[in-house]
């Protein structure tokens, strides 16, 4: 049975406990689309050791992050630290209204 | 040839974040040049510049340099103390000075950050800087300090991503021990709040500067849409507020100050361009995820 090639991603690892810039944000959301939408595959970005995130850097990974991608399982969000719900749930509503 | 005109300016007294706008007019010989002239600076009375003036000043400068400045006589400060603050803070080197002699011994920056230019992705490196200025001079948590770090790396990617300045962004920092207070200013010369927010077609019939500088501020007002959340400037608002500091904008004719303290004015000096400084006090909470909690639990009408 054939298997689905996961990566996982750290970003805590990669730029440390405070994640902020949109910019680091934008090439690090990128990655994760592209081998998400490579064939059969899933990514999962793990989010231990994330202790805080700027509102720049997390509109740009959750709320612009393909909502196929998510639906369909093929991005997953794990062990995202209770601090960060209250800004994933606002910066992802926030990119749901019409923008003005 | 015709001989380079001296450039007069004077610096005098203090220059604290409510007296910018002194500074302004101080400066405006230096920001209004349009030719080649030779400075003469007179800082004798000068008794003190915060990291506000301190980035405006370096701001105008190099700005005064490409339209054909050219450094030239300076009157060091009569107050020895002040005199050392402006060398280690690197104000001479800025004004061309090359002869001055330092009789103290040079340490590593403790509590405080010369200004420090940024024009590109490197911004985060000088905001992770300014928030090392506070981490060296006070007790802080591991929150405190992601605060302040995720504030400052905001507001310094709205220079990169609004101002259009050429020169990029100036900043810098400065602990005040005895009254508890940490101060960060950031300046560009670009096309300031007013003209960046009308670029958005829903803001471009805002009349009057301070208007469009205390929109700007409002959750979710951004001149991007589609890059930008207009988030930044807001929580650092909130933030501030219960830290019970400030955070204040000056740009174009406009004077907002929010947080603890909130006023607005509309001054006859304009600045071309943004100075956008913060206050932090530091024997008080700082914790960005009880703002985020609270934008969040009051859904999508948040009212400040």
């Amino acid at each position: 049975m054939p298997t689905v090639p996961i990566l996982t991603i750290r970003p805590a690892e990669e730029l440390g406990p405070v994640l902020t810039g949109r910019t680091v944000a934008q090439t690090l959301r990128h990655r994760i689309e592209e081998a998400a939408s490579a064939s059969d595959s899933q990514v999962i970005v793990d989010l231990t050791g994330v202790a805080a995130a700027s509102p720049s850097f997390a509109d740009e990974l959750f709320a612009k992050l393909p909502r196929h991608l998510l639906d369909s399982g093929r991005i997953r969000f794990e062990n995202v630290p209770e601090p960060l719900h209250p800004l994933v749930r606002f910066v992802t509503r926030q990119r749901q209204q019409p923008t003005h | 040839m015709a001989p380079v005109p001296t450039l007069e300016v004077k610096l005098s007294a203090a220059y604290s974040i409510e007296q910018i706008d002194r500074l302004l007019r101080d400066l405006s010989p230096i920001l209004t040049l349009d030719r080649p002239a030779r400075l003469r600076m007179d800082l004798s009375g000068l008794v003190h510049m915060c990291p506000a003036a301190l980035s405006l000043l370096t701001a105008a400068m190099n700005a005064g340099y490409q339209r054909g400045l050219q450094g030239g006589q300076v009157l060091p400060p009569k107050s020895k103390p002040v005199d050392n603050y402006l060398l280690r803070m690197n104000v001479y080197r800025l004004l061309g000075v090359d002869d001055y002699s330092e009789d103290f011994t040079r340490r590593d920056p403790d509590g405080f950050r010369p200004c420090q230019n940024f024009t590109d992705e490197a911004y985060h490196v000088v905001a992770s800087e300014m928030t090392k200025a506070l981490t060296e001079a006070c007790e802080t948590d591991d929150v405190a300090r992601a605060s302040v770090r995720i504030c400052l790396d905001e507001l310094a990617e709205n220079v990169l991503h609004h101002a259009d300045a050429p020169g990029g962004g100036y900043a810098a920092a400065q602990v005040y021990r005895k009254s508890g207070k940490f101060e960060v200013g950031i300046v560009d010369l670009g096309i300031g709040v007013p003209a960046s927010l009308r670029k958005n077609p829903a803001y471009a019939d805002i009349s009057g500067d301070v208007a469009a500088v205390q929109t700007a501020l409002e959750l979710g007002v951004t001149s991007t849409p589609e890059r930008n959340a207009g988030i930044g400037l807001f929580v650092t608002k909130l933030l501030l507020k219960g830290n019970g500091g400030i955070l204040m904008v000056r740009s174009g004719t406009a004077t907002v100050v929010a947080g603890a303290s909130e006023r607005t004015a509309t001054t006859d000096v304009a600045l071309p361009g943004t100075l956008v400084t913060i206050r932090v006090m530091t024997d008080h909470p700082l914790d960005i995820n009880e703002v985020y909690k609270a934008i969040d639990a009051d859904g999508s009408d948040f009212d400040d």
